[in-house]
């Protein structure tokens, strides 16, 4: 079904419309969740209460892009259930991919010059001007906290050109935030 | 502080851009089926030969390379090595025929669109709106590295798919155009049109039956299952995409360069 079939289900109230985001997206759903909480129990109670959530915000929300929608909440539910569960729980993979942004800017004697949605505005345009392999691999590590191993695999790629590309990339991000001077250092 | 207000900023990344990275999945050699295509041939030329304006000549009597036998066409055919694998041409680039232009395009397609459509949409049922693309591409013939510019392929389209082709080819003075659709493989190129929107992908063949699309970063999507021939050519977009043998699907969408055959509109009737 289409997602804006999907939208027109909720402002129907029509109970069809979890049935149907659970169709279309469970998977995805507990991949997100699973990466952010490496537990497979978790991770359903976590979708699962995605659902009422979209459910609870659609309506008063049309959203243009109801997978993103459903996927920010999944993770959001994710990483608040994380914040309650032990670190020693938590995803390795996803871990090394929050460690990796470290290098983004040094931890000490920066000056955060904006708030995160106008970092996330800057990130976005960054993106933007990338090929769209790049934008994916990026998204994919930093977004949905996918393996390296993942990501080659979905983009037909070695695992050690995902992290060589990363690599690049995330030196190019650190280059373009501060020339937009988003922070100095 | 710092790595949780990259996080947050990483977060609040465009939907649009969260979405492409759930929907990607690069395809570096799709699968076409063989047995799909020959399905489709067989029913377009079951469809062809009860239409006397398109009973002669085919394609396959032609000089397209690819679609004759390999001992055959002009070029002296497809040689193999020892190890059984394609020996690609090392000659210059040529091209031989006579480009079809912009104007016979146009002519050809408004005067044949109702009859391509109508036959197309025998092969994909429930094809609302069909669009024929008003331009299209050659292919580059890797055997002997020409590009035969009588022949150019048109792509076919709904609002969201590849359904089939048009390929005019000059034979005899005349421009004739044959249909072709059905089978599994328009999803599959529908697939790498997507991932590659904007880019002038370059089509090639090589040996016999077998398409191939390289996309500027030098990716190889191949019609076949394994290793494609073009793998190990360095820089192979550079070597083989040349301005008859490319073609971006944005660049024609945002061109408008495509007619649109209406749903109601057929001159072929199921009985």
């Amino acid at each position: 079904m289409d997602d804006k079939d999907i939208v027109s289900l909720y402002w129907e109230r029509s109970e069809t419309a979890i049935a149907e985001t659970d169709r279309k997206y469970r998977s995805l759903c507990m991949r997100i969740a699973r990466n952010v909480l490496n537990d497979s129990s978790d991770a359903e109670e976590c979708t699962n209460d995605a659902y009422l959530a979209v459910w609870n915000n659609i309506p008063p929300k049309r959203p243009e892009h109801f997978a993103a929608f459903v996927c920010r909440i999944v993770k959001n539910l994710a990483l608040k259930k994380y914040e309650h569960i032990h670190a020693a729980k938590r995803n390795p993979d996803a871990q090394v991919s929050f460690d990796e942004l470290d290098g983004l800017a040094d931890n000490t004697d920066v000056e955060m010059l904006c708030s995160s949605k106008e970092l996330g505005e800057k990130i976005s345009d960054f993106l933007q001007n990338e090929r769209q392999v790049n934008r994916v691999v990026f998204v994919r590590r930093y977004w949905f906290f996918d393996s390296p191993k993942e990501i080659a695999k979905r983009c037909s790629m070695t695992e050690n050109a995902v992290n060589a590309l990363l690599m690049r990339m995330r030196n190019r991000l650190k280059e373009y935030l501060r020339k937009e001077g988003v922070y100095d250092e | 502080m710092m790595n949780e207000w990259i996080i947050n900023g990483i977060d609040s990344i465009d939907d649009s851009i969260i979405e492409e990275a759930i929907s990607y999945k690069r395809t570096r050699k799709p699968i076409y089926f063989a047995a799909g295509a020959v399905a489709a041939i067989a029913v377009i030329s079951a469809v062809l030969m009860n239409m006397p304006h398109y009973t002669e000549p085919t394609i396959t009597e032609m000089d397209s390379g690819a679609a004759q036998t390999d001992d055959s066409y002009s070029g002296g055919g497809t040689k193999y090595g020892d190890d059984g694998k394609i020996i690609l041409s090392d000659a210059d680039i040529s091209f031989t025929g006579t480009a079809i232009t912009a104007d016979e395009i146009n002519e050809i397609i408004e005067r044949e669109k109702v009859h391509i459509a109508s036959v197309i949409r025998l092969e994909t049922l429930g094809a609302g709106d069909i669009n024929i693309s008003l331009v299209g591409y050659s292919h580059l013939q890797t055997d002997n590295n020409t590009v035969s510019l009588d022949f150019v392929t048109l792509p076919v389209f709904t609002d969201d798919r590849l359904i089939g082709e048009v390929t005019l080819f000059r034979y005899d003075g005349e421009i004739h155009c044959s249909p072709a659709a059905g089978g599994s493989g328009w999803a599959a190129k529908t697939e790498i049109f997507n991932q590659n929107p904007d880019e002038e992908l370059a089509f090639v063949y090589v040996g016999q039956f077998s398409e191939y699309m390289i996309a500027p970063d030098n990716t190889v999507y191949g019609m076949w299952e394994g290793e494609s021939p073009l793998d190990d050519v360095p820089d192979c977009y550079t070597k083989y995409a040349t301005e008859h043998n490319t073609f971006s699907f944005n660049k024609m969408i945002a061109d408008k360069n495509y007619v649109t055959v209406p749903a109601d509109v057929s001159n072929i009737t199921l009985q």
